[in-house]
């Protein structure tokens, strides 16, 4: 006998056990549905639309239509499953039946999911052919796109759709063969633009520069579609990315069943060490339970090796009720249309009841609705969280989402901490399109394209206003380096070689370490990572993780930059620690008070990965380390930095050593929250405390960023430190730890047993 | 202490090498173009060198007289294209054309700098060599060059379809002119090369083919990847003696391509080693010329490749519906002993079942197949491993309808070929 849904969710809100260790439980209430009017959109279209099951308009389906027929830019921000997909393809198909030549651009992540838009669109298509004479067509166009198909696409498709990558290696350079497109430009649609932040927002923005620039060219302005999840920032995202104004849209008038959102945070089973029960093990035995009672869930782990554990165990489960195991299937980024369409199918026939899979899954791609989403370990953002959890929930019916906390810092302060999902989000997405080394990749890119007038801005709008002042200042070193010629009144390309084919969107230092697997005879290249990363990650005796696989790196050949390494299955991971020094070049903006100093700028970081530590898994426990051997590395980029009055030891009663481990833990912890205000990767920054800093003389904490240049992280925190230092301080008090522990301040042997309660106090001060 | 944008990007990027030691400008004074024999021409667009030379019509390069290819009959070029749209090309009005361009990459950042066309006159063949002193001169450049082009229904290039024209087009989208070239007939030697020699030559390389083909070695060429670079040196520093290598090397291609249309039409005469008789046979089957393909059975001395020669003749007689002949060639496809083909066995099986009404002669040739595939059973290709099924299907088929002839008392109808 299987319980419904909300025969479930009652029997887990009445198991004791269960709730003890729940730190919030959400009910929202179903939702109807808000309509808006109908869009002055072509009888054709309404008629097809209508056909493909489409009567009335969403709110802000509405709204965003009618905006963009008015001639403006617009982010839509609306959740998942609220029918944003037509925000953008009405008023596209809309033009295109109104005048036969218009064309539009898409621009989607990842291939599957701009594999799955146009499947989308040809259903709509299909049943506006109907009634129209000449046909729409729309295509993808990326790597997989066959040669023999290539020369119709350019011609005569009406909607190309794409990634970044492509746009910026197979269409900008080679635009000439594209006339009929960008002639006829009218819509450019970017989809999860909260996707594009850091390195590679950064890169995006300026490759839509020099779209931008070639759509001059040919004479269009094509307004931007943007479609972004709910974060701190989406118009100001927006308008950094496409250097257009933008009117946003975030009026969700889509309805929903009831909703149940619960955190569940696993019980401690070492007090000292602040160690949890396994979040995996957690999140198996309450989708099991789900699973077992027919009921649709999906499991989202944070990387393959978890998917295929989870997908074990489950399956195990499933033998051990006399259930079909392949009710479970496993589901990872980079699977065919073939195999996902069998999942979908799958869950609509109710031959698959279970779905794990790694975060591929959150973006847009139609599996129909599930009606529990259980998130094995915080996603690292509240919007990819959001997203997660949106996959559970059907018009009718209640649905559940759990989001189970692993021990990590920001797991354990989003726990405690729930109202971040329920208020305004608090992350944002950062860019800096201006970063040196980037915009100087670009403008390469950008010569190669058209050549540059002698007046000319770089990324200016329409109207040929604003851009770059610098532009000139740049040309002029790209003609030292031989690379560009000014001839009469313009600079040309002058080279043999092909600039945006070693321009990476994903990184901004053009010096990577090769990994190698040795594990079989033949080697295999199975990734790249720029030089900072190298020392940190594929240092002679590390422990890799790359597609869930564990590498044992057996040698880093640091001068041919290339790193060996094979298959291994460890029960440990490595951490390496870099001792960095910083010094100060330029000041871009400071403050100060009576209580200390705080400002941002240009910083020269040099850093050397020194040794390592072996960590087992789960444990976290520390079983070893090793020395590691490698040349110092000399990074410019920017800082934020907040300093300490030089008597703040007395002022706080504390002696100076205390003071050094409460800097220490401080920075730690910082290291761990700043990802909640500001998306990114671990890798985009980190933290430094120094007792006395070169640049004032004062005990300091740095936060530096990785990539030369900086991607506008400092800047921000300079304007939001209090907030984030807030959102620390209430980490540190709400964790259950003695003196210190690695989901707060750090282990009390790194910040000693004063550790935490130092960094309290430093807290307290810089707030007040 | 903050440092010049520059000064940051030198800092920053460390992609781009050491900087190139600055050469002497010397743009205020006249170059002399006349010194390599190229006059410069003004235009409202800006400057041109242009340089010519004229060849008389006897000139020999390689085994051929230049004025042999007026004399071709304009078949020979559908024979070296391989396609039937090439009979109506015009030589007196076709432009032979190749570029030098600043790099293999294509794009929008690829420039040709040299664009090299070669044409009959009346009385010579013209070379006319249209260079750009400069990228800001590209738009009178390429009036001139559609000047001329206006005039002309054709192009010889080798690679040109994928190269040099596409990347002409690009260069006159970006200059925002029309590249009228709907109704030009397109011959890409390259791909007759391929067709007709690679398998014996390998690489096809023009220079390949100069050499092998033509028996012609060039002396103190500039070799090709040197070429970019020569140009943009000159840009900086106005060296005009600098440039000759590549002036004389852009020259000799498009002599070349004559020459090589020269012998590439011959082949189809007289096949001989290196090049491929299979290619041929192929290209007369593809064009339906059935007396050709004859003609060339008779007159050609096949070395290893009678058999497949053979093989694809049969094919154009059956397409052709010439049954007679087609039969004829199977039988001595199964006679001969040399190479080991199914296909002639099938087709004969074929022919007598279907055509002719001879169940049992179709028998007859379906039993040797078997015979014959039994005694190769240690060399089966899996290929042929696969008819096995479908030969056991058409003797069964066979047998049964003989037994009922047979029982019916009397025999079909033969049809009388």
């Amino acid at each position: 006998m299987t319980l419904t849904i909300e025969q479930i969710i009652d029997r887990l809100e009445r198991n004791r056990r269960f709730m003890d260790h729940v730190t919030e439980w959400k009910k929202i209430p179903a939702k109807s549905a808000e309509f808006g009017q109908v869009p002055d959109l072509n009888p054709k279209l309404v008629n097809a639309l209508a056909k493909h099951g489409i009567t009335k308009f969403y709110i802000h389906q509405s709204s965003a239509i009618e905006n963009i027929l008015s001639g403006k830019n617009i982010v839509v921000v609306t959740p998942t499953a609220s029918g944003k997909t037509l925000c953008y393809n009405a008023p596209v198909l809309n033009s295109i039946i109104e005048t036969r030549e218009a064309r539009a651009l898409y621009l989607f992540p990842t291939k599957a999911l701009s594999q799955d838009q146009v499947s989308e669109l040809h259903d709509v298509i299909d049943i506006a052919n109907e009634k129209i004479s000449f046909g729409i067509k729309s295509y993808t166009f990326d790597g997989d796109t066959p040669v023999s198909a290539r020369k119709a696409i350019k011609s005569s498709g009406h909607i190309v759709v794409t990634n970044p990558d492509m746009l910026h290696t197979g269409i900008l350079p080679h635009h000439t063969q594209w006339v009929k497109l960008f002639e006829n430009l009218r819509f450019i649609v970017i989809d999860e633009i909260h996707h594009y932040r850091g390195i590679f927002g950064s890169h995006l923005a300026n490759t839509i520069r020099r779209l931008k620039r070639v759509c001059q060219f040919y004479g269009s302005q094509p307004l931007f579609i943007c479609c972004s999840a709910t974060i701190a920032n989406p118009k100001e995202l927006a308008e950094n990315l496409t250097g257009e104004s933008m009117v946003l849209v975030d009026n969700n008038g889509a309805p929903h069943g009831e909703k149940h959102f619960v955190l569940y945070n696993p019980p401690v089973v070492n007090q000292e060490l602040g160690i949890r029960r396994s979040y995996i093990k957690e999140s198996q035995r309450i989708g099991k339970d789900f699973i077992l009672n027919n009921i649709q869930t999906i499991i989202f782990a944070r990387s393959r090796m978890n998917v295929e554990l989870l997908l074990t165990y489950l399956r195990e489960n499933m033998k051990k009720s006399h259930k079909s195991p392949s009710l479970v299937q496993g589901y990872r980024g980079g699977y065919l249309p073939l195999e996902r369409r069998r999942i979908e199918r799958g869950l609509r026939d109710g031959e698959i009841t279970g779905v794990v899979s790694t975060n591929a899954l959150e973006l847009g791609i139609d599996i129909g609705q599930l009606q529990v989403s259980v998130i094995a370990g915080y996603p690292g953002t509240i919007s990819s969280t959001l997203q997660q959890a949106g996959r559970a929930g059907r018009r009718l019916g209640s649905s559940l989402s759990i989001v189970v906390s692993s021990s990590s810092p920001l797991d354990q302060y989003i726990a405690n901490n729930p109202h971040y999902f329920f208020e305004k989000s608090p992350e944002s997405g950062i860019i800096d399109p201006d970063n040196l080394v980037i915009l100087l990749s670009h403008i390469k890119c950008a010569a190669f394209e058209l050549p540059f007038t002698s007046s000319e801005r770089f990324g200016t709008n329409w109207q040929g206003e604003g851009g770059l002042d610098s532009t000139q200042e740049i040309l002029e070193y790209l003609e030292e380096m031989k690379v560009i010629h000014r001839s009469g009144e313009k600079w040309h390309w002058m080279a043999e070689t092909y600039p945006a084919e070693s321009v990476s969107l994903r990184s901004a230092a053009e010096e990577n370490v090769v990994i190698i697997d040795q594990t079989t005879p033949n080697e295999k290249v199975i990734g790249e990572i720029d030089i900072f990363a190298a020392q940190l990650m594929v240092h002679d005796e590390a422990i890799y993780l790359h597609g869930g696989q564990q590498y044992h790196i057996d040698k880093l050949d640091w001068e041919r930059r290339k790193a060996y390494a094979h298959k291994v299955n460890a029960d440990h991971y490595t951490d390496a620690q870099l001792k960095t020094n910083l010094r100060v070049i330029e000041v871009f903006e400071e403050s100060e008070n009576e209580n200390g100093s705080c400002g941002h700028g240009e910083v020269v970081v040099t850093s050397v990965a020194t040794m390592y530590k072996k960590i087992k898994f789960q444990t976290h426990e520390n079983i070893g380390w090793g020395k590691i051997f490698l040349p110092e590395i000399e990074l410019h980029s920017n800082a934020f930095w907040y300093s300490f009055p030089s008597d703040i030891s007395s002022r706080l009663g504390i002696d100076n050593q205390i003071l050094g481990d409460g800097l220490k833990g401080v920075a730690n912890i910082l290291r761990n929250i700043v990802p909640l205000f500001i998306m990114g990767d671990r890798r985009d920054f980190d933290s430094l405390p120094m007792m006395r800093s070169p640049y004032s003389d004062q005990p300091s904490l740095y936060i530096w960023e990785h990539y030369p240049g900086g991607v506008g992280f400092s800047k921000k925190l300079f304007h939001i430190y209090q907030d984030v230092s807030k959102a620390a301080l209430e980490l540190i008090e709400q964790c259950e730890c003695e003196h210190g522990c690695p989901s707060c301040v750090g282990p009390v042997l790194d910040v000693g047993e004063n550790g935490k309660s130092t960094a309290q106090l430093l807290l307290n001060y810089l707030l007040q | 202490m903050a440092l010049s944008i520059k000064e940051k990007l030198k800092q920053l990027d460390k992609t781009i090498s050491e900087a190139k030691p600055a050469v002497a400008e010397n743009s205020s004074q006249e170059q002399r173009f006349d010194l390599i024999g190229g006059k410069l021409i003004r235009t409202a667009t800006g400057q041109v060198v242009v340089r010519e030379k004229s060849f008389p019509l006897e000139f020999i390069h390689g085994p051929n007289q230049l004025e042999e290819l007026l004399k071709m009959d304009s078949e020979y070029f559908a024979y070296v294209g391989k396609d039937t749209a090439l009979t109506n090309l015009d030589i007196r009005t076709s432009v032979f054309i190749d570029t030098e361009t600043t790099g293999l990459a294509g794009g929008a950042g690829t420039y040709a700098f040299l664009i090299g066309i070669g044409y009959f006159t009346g009385n010579s063949f013209l070379v006319k060599q249209l260079f750009m002193p400069d990228y800001h001169n590209e738009p009178a450049v390429l009036a001139l060059l559609a000047a001329e082009l206006r005039t002309r229904s054709a192009f010889i290039s080798y690679n040109g379809k994928a190269y040099d024209i596409p990347i002409l087009k690009s260069r006159f989208v970006l200059n925002r002119l029309s590249f009228q070239d709907d109704n030009y007939l397109h011959l890409d030697l390259l791909h007759a090369a391929r067709r007709l020699w690679k398998r014996n030559l390998g690489e096809c390389t023009l220079q390949n083919i100069e050499r092998h083909i033509l028996g012609f070695q060039r002396h103190d060429d500039i070799p090709g990847y040197e070429i970019p670079q020569k140009y943009f040196d000159y840009l900086y520093s106005k060296d005009v003696s600098s440039l000759l290598p590549i002036f004389k090397h852009n020259a000799m291609d498009i002599l070349s391509l004559v020459s090589i249309t020269l012998s590439a039409g011959r082949v189809f005469d007289k096949c001989e080693y290196p090049s491929d008789s299979t290619a041929v046979m192929k290209t007369f089957s593809h064009l339906g010329d059935v007396k050709r393909s004859k003609q060339f059975m008779r007159n050609s001395a096949f070395q290893t490749q009678e058999v497949l020669c053979a093989l694809y003749q049969a094919r154009l007689f059956k397409r052709m519906s010439l049954l007679k002949d087609a039969e004829k060639q199977w039988l001595w496809l199964i006679e001969q002993s040399r190479d080991f083909h199914i296909e002639p066995y099938i087709e004969l099986a074929k022919l007598y079942e279907h055509n002719y009404r001879n169940i049992s002669k179709a028998l007859e040739i379906v039993n040797r197949l078997e015979e014959r595939l039994q005694i190769r059973h240690e060399l089966f290709s899996l290929n042929e491993h696969k008819y096995l099924t479908n030969i056991t299907h058409r003797k069964n088929r066979l047998n049964r309808k003989l037994r009922n002839q047979n029982l019916t008392g009397g025999k079909e109808k033969e049809k009388v070929p």
